[in-house]
């Protein structure tokens, strides 16, 4: 998994056993520090509910690690939950993480939400497509233009490859992609 | 005249062949079962199906997955199958509920 946008890129790469617990490592630089944080990472399923048309998820995610600014290293974690529902045709989605980094960040607040549709609804194996909108918190951040940052976004994946196209309302571009190995 | 009966002789040999492999492709093939399932809205997430009952399951030739009907069709090679608690433990691993399992479903299969 690629991430990249206004704050960092992050190149994570996991394992899942099962649908309910994942295993990684994940790689992230900052954008405008010299700063880059290498962690491990754990996620757990913590309930699922499974309809005949839509699944509602929570997660549990975690990360642990070194982050490295200059000759210097510290330790750094996160610790975050997530929640989204969908069905064939809408997603909602939303996400708080706390962060801690010895000396760098004593303790970060952060959420984000995330709404879509998708305008036509394929099969299994069609490339599918979908709209959404982005909305990230960051109460802690200097400037108050990103203290809420507002991202509208396109996804499109087919079979094992997902990849997100957006521009954020500060306008940096925000690009991801997903494979499934 | 000559011409014609050699186009015609090559069409009948390619049709033999044809029909013979199908036959013999159809014999690789044995039990066809249709799990309905819940939960599989996502493409996505479904890719995983295709991993565990690819590789992970030798017994299973090919898998159909449907979004829209919610079910999941599993073709299983001449004298193989697996048990119905086998199945559900697989498909829970990925993530989704079981609502039934249908053994000797009568699927129309383009065979691969």
């Amino acid at each position: 998994m690629s991430q990249n946008n206004w704050e960092s890129s992050v190149l994570h790469y996991h394992y899942s056993p099962t649908a309910f617990e994942s295993f990684g490592i994940s790689l992230e630089n900052y954008n405008e520090s010299d700063r880059y944080d290498t962690n491990l990472q754990f996620n757990k399923l913590l309930k699922r509910k499974n309809t005949r048309t839509s699944q509602a998820n929570l997660y549990l995610k975690t990360k642990a690690g070194l982050a490295f600014e200059g000759n210097n290293e510290y330790f750094n974690s996160h610790l975050g939950l997530a929640a989204d529902w969908e069905t064939r045709r809408y997603f909602t989605s939303y996400e708080t993480a706390l962060h801690y980094s010895d000396d760098l960040d004593n303790g970060s607040f952060h959420q984000q939400a995330r709404v879509g549709i998708a305008p036509y609804i394929g099969e299994f194996g069609d490339l599918h497509t979908w709209f959404m909108l982005q909305v990230e918190h960051h109460p802690e951040e200097e400037l108050d233009s990103e203290k809420f940052i507002i991202t509208p976004l396109v996804r499109f994946f087919k079979g094992a490859y997902l990849t997100e196209f957006g521009v954020n309302s500060n306008g940096n571009a925000m690009i991801n992609l997903i494979i499934r190995f | 005249m000559i011409k014609k009966t050699l186009l015609l002789s090559l069409c009948a040999i390619f049709i033999n062949f044809s029909f013979a492999a199908e036959k013999a492709t159809e014999k690789k093939l044995g039990e066809t079962v249709l799990v309905n399932v819940k939960g599989l809205v996502c493409d996505f997430c479904a890719v995983g199906l295709k991993k565990t009952f690819g590789k992970k399951t030798p017994e299973v030739n090919s898998i159909d997955v449907s979004l829209k009907e919610q079910k999941i069709i599993l073709y299983f090679e001449k004298d193989k199958t697996l048990a119905d608690e086998k199945i559900t433990k697989l498909i829970k691993d990925n993530g989704y509920n079981i609502v039934s399992i249908v053994r000797n479903y009568k699927a129309e299969k383009s065979v691969e």
